[in-house]
């Protein structure tokens, strides 16, 4: 029979572990919120195994009271273990003490919660002992000695290969695996027990009647200590503590334990009565510990048997193994690694580990020790000592987060109060035996040990908070304690200031790092990096120190509190404050982004209030930068983000001497400068000049943040520009007016004399040189009568609007220039058809065409023809003038229908034909452009009028 | 930023729940099991609670 449970019982163990690893390998989110659930259900060990059914007996229905309290830490997770989540998620606190150390400040503090908790965790160690003890009695009649030899041998190799993989994340599995086992063996046990024993549920529950077990289970002795002292050992047991805060897990899966696991303990609780009562009827010679296997064994089910046995082992062993860890993390972060020197250390993580496999080990093998002198032999007993003294812990931990004022002294005090009254009323007993004292000259008699168990334990927790109390409220605290304190407050949120780094690059924090890390500085900026997504160029300050939160988090992870404090005031100091620290408005804004949630009333209505406010200035037409008393730009909104290029997000959070010029230069000149504002400052952006305003807030003192606006002004400017142009153009033209007013009647003078020359005289050589007077003061009137047209501009261009024929006026046009002077003859190709008319002046008409095509031939080379022709569409008509000449130089396209531009050289134009030729086609109410090379080739020009068509 | 929805329930559960569940849960002529309903109840009051919150959240 036992052979036959034994081996039933390897087999679920196996199956049992399969299939916690085939669910956390390959399930999915589901699985892997079961998983966590199920480990934490096993958190409580060999409680729920062995121990309830035996309490059943004791304190009947309290016991249920005792589990419920048990579960609450889950319900009312929102205000116990949510506070210290958020703030976990930036300081990442390995364990309790962690966290208390953090919270209270000092080593002291590490020293005595750490003790405290080995102290009050070691009664959970022995019963899981005793636990394996009983099932390896009831199986084999074989060596203790072996026994224990094997149980240590196998939890130090698994916690080995735990410590070097993964802490937690592995010993999660195996208890899972434990949970796994544990709910199906307390069913099963519970059904074959009570169909075996009574024949039926309903013949158990007249049983149940007729025995009076009714009444017995219905009594509530001890039951508010129970409740009080399970609820408060439920908020600081290491593995509770470990898995919701320490690990990373989701709030959707910290969520899902809110209900789920009250579920797996209620499941757990239900068969714990049938078993007891099973029991009893049966009246079982087996302790009420070992129901769980023994009474299957009794009623000849032997697989069901090993069902239970594989699960208090899997349990046990489990619990054992992540409790002996989680201590032997505690040890090394509170006594060993706050004074290590990291940089002399070579391979340190496998130091550490090995450290953590030696602390775990001696713990381990100190509780073995302990169990062979331990009289106490009841689970229930060994529980419900352990978790009294766990109970010790939980008044630090909830004033932590709910009473500002609880100090360093009272923490202490209330926690060695707590602990002593406990160590001596209960823990102690365990060992020696229950005791009693007859207190001198009075008839009171004190009774040591567990007949007055819920006397002493709730002692213990009362002589604790009253000292916890009495000493924070008349002891002072430090700034840094004050501080730490308001960080931890449930309501606060934990926003890092804004303060300066002695550091300005990656490359200076892992330089100076390395001094106090060695090698690993290196992996653990990588690390930061990574998790934030930059790279080692980064040298904005709001980047740096970001980075070093992260690398701040990282180490009280690994290292703990103090070693990380250490490490970080040592490696990356923060700078001697020049000024007041101020707030991160960066990451205040992040954090209410997230926790907008949470807000309600006032402060949800303040918070819309504020999105309101920075959407204003995010859409601001006006260019705002918000600048810290250091420099850092704080705020830059998105019309800056329009005039630089730069998003916000890469801005934010620099200083100004990290922008890209010219935006660097533009501002530090101005920030430097004594005035209040500048006006139109020219900053030239990819090759354009662009014009801006600056203007900066009147407080530049140290003590504020500034405010600097800056306006793009460039149409303006260029407007100003524009008119000044024209002033500066109608004084030229009214200049010009003059001049050819003067110029014109000596000019006529000169002509007529010329005439008069040729015709009084008939002489070849006189004649000849009258000839090109004429010619020069021809010249010269076309120049005169150029300035004159420009002068008046376009008031002189009368409408005088009449159809045109367009082919006449671009004949006439050819006719006129083929009639010049010049040295070369050009050939003209008109292909325009004769029956197309526009409405206008037939003078102006030709005019333009005269310029257009006495420019195009200007620009050709000799023998190559320019062409005039025509294309309709739509009742609109293009006439196009091309040549092949060089043509139009980039540079001059956009500014050659500006008057006194022109691309040809100096004395062979004036400038002012395209302009004229500019106005006259818009008085014709049609529009020219020149596309230079021509259309349909690789060279010249075309110029391209476009009109509406006369019909 | 207290949460006050979890503080109303608390005090309603402490003032007027538990007493009455508690004295439902152990009368002498009720079955052994009714404490495990009332703890049931508890289970599916804190499943509705929560999925309340996550519904909130997203």
């Amino acid at each position: 029979m036992s052979l036959d449970i034994a081996t039933a019982a390897a087999g679920f163990i196996f199956l049992g572990i399969l299939c916690a690893y085939l669910l956390a390998k390959y399930g999915g989110r589901a699985s892997h919120s079961l998983i966590l659930v199920l480990a934490l259900f096993a958190g409580s060990g060999s409680l729920l195994a062995t121990g309830t059914i035996e309490m059943a007996g004791r304190y009947g229905y309290s016991t249920l009271l005792a589990l419920f309290a048990f579960t609450m830490v889950f319900i009312f997770s929102p205000l116990i273990f949510y506070p210290i989540r958020r703030l976990s998620a930036i300081i990442r606190f390995a364990s309790l003490v962690d966290f208390l150390t953090f919270r209270f400040r000092g080593k002291t503090v590490a020293t005595v919660a750490c003790s405290g908790l080995i102290i009050a965790t070691l009664p959970l160690f022995l019963a899981q002992l005793l636990a394996l003890e009983s099932v390896h009695n009831f199986l084999f009649d074989s060596n203790k000695i072996l026994f224990w030899l094997f149980l240590v041998v196998v939890i130090i190799t698994i916690n080995w290969r735990t410590i070097e993989l993964s802490p937690v994340q592995n010993l999660r599995w195996m208890m899972a695996a434990a949970g796994l086992l544990l709910l199906p063996a307390l069913g099963l046990a519970a059904l074959v027990s009570v169909q075996s024993i009574f024949g039926s549920i309903g013949e158990m529950n007249s049983w149940v009647v007729d025995s009076g077990q009714r009444f017995i289970v219905q009594r509530m002795d001890s039951s508010y200590s129970l409740f009080i002292i399970f609820l408060a050992a439920s908020f600081a047991l290491p593995v509770n503590f470990t898995i919701v805060i320490s690990e990373h897990i989701s709030n959707r899966q910290a969520g899902i334990t809110v209900w789920a696991y009250p579920l797996l303990m209620l499941l757990a609780s239900i068969p714990v009565f049938p078993l007891l009562w099973s029991g009893i009827a049966v009246q079982s010679a087996s302790p009420l510990q070992d129901y769980l296997f023994a009474l299957p064994a009794l009623t000849e089910h032997p697989i069901i048997a090993g069902l239970g046995a594989a699960s208090i082992i899997l349990i046990a062993i489990a619990l054992l193994c992540s409790m002996s860890t989680m201590l032997a993390k505690m040890v090394l972060n509170s006594f060993v690694l706050p004074d290590k020197l990291f940089q002399n250390q070579p391979r340190l993580t496998r130091w550490i580990n090995l450290r953590l496999l030696l602390a775990s080990s001696a713990i381990l093998l100190s509780a073995v020790m302990l169990s062979q002198v331990v009289k106490e032999n009841s689970i229930t007993d060994l529980y419900l000592v352990g978790f009294a003294g766990l109970a010790q812990l939980t008044p630090g931990m909830l004033a932590s987060i709910y009473l500002p004022k609880a100090n360093r002294r009272g923490f202490i005090i209330g926690l060695i109060g707590g602990l002593s009254v406990w160590l001596v009323g209960l823990a102690i007993p365990l060992f020696s035996g229950d005791w009693q004292w007859q207190v001198p000259s009075t008839a009171i008699t004190l009774t040591f040990g567990m007949e007055s168990w819920d006397t002493w334990a709730f002692e213990a927790l009362m002589v604790n908070i009253a000292l916890f109390t009495l000493f924070s409220a008349f002891s002072k605290m430090d700034a840094e304690e004050k501080l730490f304190a308001k960080l931890c407050m449930v309501d606060n949120i934990y926003i890092p200031a804004r303060v300066q780094l002695s550091h300005g690059s990656v490359e200076e924090m892992t330089q100076s790092l390395r001094n106090s890390l060695g090698d690993e500085a290196d992996r653990e900026i990588e690390r930061a990096l990574s998790a934030l997504e930059m790279d080692n160029s980064e040298t904005r300050p709001a980047a740096l120190r970001k980075i070093r939160d992260s690398l701040n988090s990282s180490l009280t992870l690994r290292f703990g509190v103090l070693a990380a404090y250490r490490i970080m005031e040592e490696s990356i100091p923060l700078a001697p404050k020049a000024a007041q620290e101020s707030d991160d408005i960066d990451l205040i804004e992040s954090v209410l982004a997230i926790h907008s949630d949470r807000l309600t009333g006032i402060a949800s209505e303040l918070n819309k209030l504020r999105i309101h406010h920075r959407e204003i200035i995010d859409n601001l037409p006006t260019g705002l930068v918000a600048l810290g008393q250091d420099g850092e730009i704080l705020k830059w909104n998105s019309s800056m983000e329009t005039y630089t290029g730069l998003s916000e997000s890469d801005a934010r959070g620099a200083q100004i001497s990290d922008l890209p010029d010219p935006w660097q230069s533009v501002i530090s000149e101005f920030l430097d400068s004594n005035q209040s504002s500048s006006e139109n400052m020219r900053v030239e952006t990819e090759g354009n000049a662009r014009w801006f305003s600056l203007q900066k807030s009147a407080d530049q003192s140290t003590d504020n943040d500034s405010i600097l606006l800056i306006e793009e002004s460039t149409n303006s400017v260029l407007l100003t520009q524009n008119y000044i142009n024209n002033e500066r153009l109608a004084s030229v033209g009214r200049l010009a007016a003059g001049v050819a007013h003067e110029i014109g009647n000596p000019v006529t003078g000169i002509a007529c004399i010329a005439q008069n020359l040729q015709h009084e005289t008939e002489a070849g050589e006189i004649q000849k040189s009258a000839d090109q007077i004429l010619s020069q003061t021809n010249r010269i009137n076309l120049i005169v009568q150029s300035l004159i047209n420009f002068s008046r501009g376009e008031r002189s261009l009368q409408n005088n609007s009449q159809p045109v024929n367009v082919r006449e006026a671009a004949d006439e046009a050819i006719q006129l220039l083929s009639l010049s002077n010049q040295q070369v003859k050009q050939q003209f190709i008109c292909t325009l058809s004769a029956d197309l008319h526009i409405l206008g002046d037939h003078h102006q008409l030709v005019q333009v065409l005269l310029n257009l095509l006495s420019n195009a031939r200007d620009a050709s080379n000799e023998g190559s023809p320019v062409t005039v022709s025509g294309e309709l569409q739509d009742q609109k008509l293009s006439i196009m003038v091309s040549d092949s000449g060089s043509g139009i130089d980039d540079d001059i396209q956009d500014r050659l229908f500006e008057p006194f531009v022109t691309s040809k050289q100096p004395g062979e134009g004036t400038g002012l034909g395209l302009w004229i030729v500019f106005s006259l086609v818009k008085n014709l109410g049609g529009e020219i452009n020149l596309i230079s090379p021509a259309i349909n080739s690789d060279r010249g020009t075309t110029a391209q009028l476009h009109f509406t068509l006369y019909k | 930023m207290l949460n006050y929805r979890l503080v109303a329930v608390l005090i309603f559960l402490s003032s007027v729940v538990i007493p009455l569940a508690s004295k439902w849960a152990i009368e002498p002529q009720g079955n052994w099991f009714r404490p495990f309903v009332v703890w049931a109840i508890v289970v599916f009051a804190a499943y509705i609670l929560q999925r309340h919150r996550n519904t909130n959240e997203s």
